[in-house]
């Protein structure tokens, strides 16, 4: 009966798949129409760099493109995203980071006084009574240090002449990554085939940073906006036809391979890294 | 009897070996088409035959596609692959069910062997000593591989044969 019971409780509990459907979503540079030459970019003084990864998470690289050293003024620098308060890139709080670590000796030496009378030959009740005594002993000590390294975020940075610096945070970007369109597969009972402009996309972010090149006498601002121009969701009608769900999608979009940055996403409760493809592309805006 | 318990030993051991951790499928395109997996890394090349067949590790759960570039293109053209429930929990439990019920049949026998000696009824003791061994080995020797082996977690297989997208890709 035990043996049952055992047996019972020993089985596995292994799930099934559940593909849901396949995601794909765009972004665009509002001002990629901008001239894109050698010549625009070669005359520019300051290039901002946006990559966005496949959860949506926005890094901002800063190239100084000038003979001059840049400062970047970090407390005037921001993301915003749509709908949303502007966060600047300067972060004002104090991260502190503690580690300790103990170190611990132990020193002296204990003898049973019992072994040493068996050695010498002392037996019986004297014996008997010194096998339980101990003598001398250990003596333990320890010390803990404490360290504790605080970082504090700098409001102004300085990138040298044709020198490149990340913005040092990044963001996430609302309505983009894996999963927002897990949650857009998901909760969508049809097939999905938008495209947006600026002006009504469901997902749009706004970077500002705030630059000298004259030693701080005064600043100029760049802005750069990054929105979403599309979103396709196929759903799997039948069970573990996945394909026809992503054909769905190139049917609907034959350039959606084509595009600078696209996301494709697998939703499936297995949330691994592999259930998704990211075209990586980084937006380029210069002043 | 015994050809019974042999269908259903056989019939278990096929149900679990049907679904293994690492698995082979053929993917159908056209030649020289070459396919990679989700992190870029080549897996082969369509032969003129118009397929190829790959072996896809089980051990990072579920690839939800697998990547083809058509000879002279520099596109990376991903398909899905599709895929159905596998069984192998519902052949474990059977497996183990089966092996656990066997098993207390021969710890009966073996009670009853028990017995039956005690009451010096030899011809009684023997048969069920037979039985009571053949129920606890063939028990032991079925329950044990089946409570031993890791089940994937989801429970699938990929279709063995998988298609390229090429076609829809301008």
């Amino acid at each position: 009966m035990l043996m049952t019971i055992w047996v019972l409780s020993s089985c596995s509990s292994a799930s099934f798949l559940e593909v849901s459907g396949v995601g794909y979503q765009t972004l665009q540079m509002q001002e990629s129409n901008k001239d894109f030459s050698d010549q625009a970019i070669k005359k520019a003084q300051i290039l901002v760099y946006c990559l966005v990864d496949k959860n949506g998470e926005v890094e901002v690289m800063v190239e100084n493109n000038s003979d001059q050293m840049m400062t970047i003024d970090r407390t005037k620098s921001f993301f915003q995203n749509q709908n949303d308060v502007a966060q600047m890139y300067y972060d004002p709080t104090v991260q502190t980071n503690t580690t300790s670590v103990t170190h611990g000796s132990t020193t002296g030496v204990g003898v049973n006084l019992g072994s040493v009378a068996r050695a010498v030959g002392v037996g019986g009740i004297l014996g008997t009574a010194l096998s339980g005594v101990n003598v001398g002993g250990s003596n333990s000590t320890s010390t803990t240090n404490v360290n504790t390294t605080y970082t504090i975020d700098q409001p102004k940075v300085s990138v040298p002449p044709h020198g490149r610096i990340s913005m040092g945070r990044t963001f996430q970007m609302q309505g983009v990554g894996r999963s927002f369109l897990h949650s857009a597969v998901t909760e969508s009972p049809l097939d999905v085939n938008n495209s947006f402009s600026n002006s009504n996309t469901y997902a749009a972010s706004n970077i500002g940073i705030s630059y000298s090149l004259d030693n701080e006498t005064t600043y100029q601002f760049i802005e750069t906006h990054l929105f979403a121009n599309s979103l396709l969701v196929g759903k799997v009608r039948e069970k573990g036809k996945v394909n026809d769900a992503l054909r769905t999608i190139y049917i609907n979009k034959p350039d959606a391979l084509l595009q600078p940055w696209f996301l494709l996403y697998f939703a499936s409760k297995s949330t691994k890294d592999n259930d998704s493809k990211l075209q990586p592309y980084s937006f380029v805006n210069y002043q | 009897m015994k050809t019974k318990l042999t269908l259903l030993f056989v019939g278990i051991l096929f149900a679990l070996s049907s679904c293994n951790v690492t698995q082979k499928i053929t993917v159908v395109g056209r030649p020289g088409t070459t396919i990679y997996d989700t992190n870029d890394r080549m897996l082969g090349t369509i032969e003129n035959t118009g397929k190829t067949t790959l072996e896809i590790s089980r051990n990072n759960g579920y690839y939800a596609f697998l990547q083809a570039q058509a000879p002279g293109s520099n596109i990376l053209v991903p398909f899905a692959l599709d895929y159905q429930d596998c069984r192998r929990q519902l052949g474990q439990n059977i497996g183990t069910y089966t092996g656990a019920g066997l098993a207390l049949v021969g710890a009966t026998c073996l009670l009853v062997t028990a017995i039956a000696g005690a009451q010096g009824d030899d011809d009684i003791a023997r048969g069920f000593a037979f039985t009571a061994l053949g129920g606890i080995g063939a028990g032991a020797g079925l329950m044990l591989p089946c409570l031993l082996r890791t089940i994937p977690d989801p429970d699938f297989n990929y279709i063995s044969t998988q298609k390229t997208n090429e076609d829809l890709i301008k």
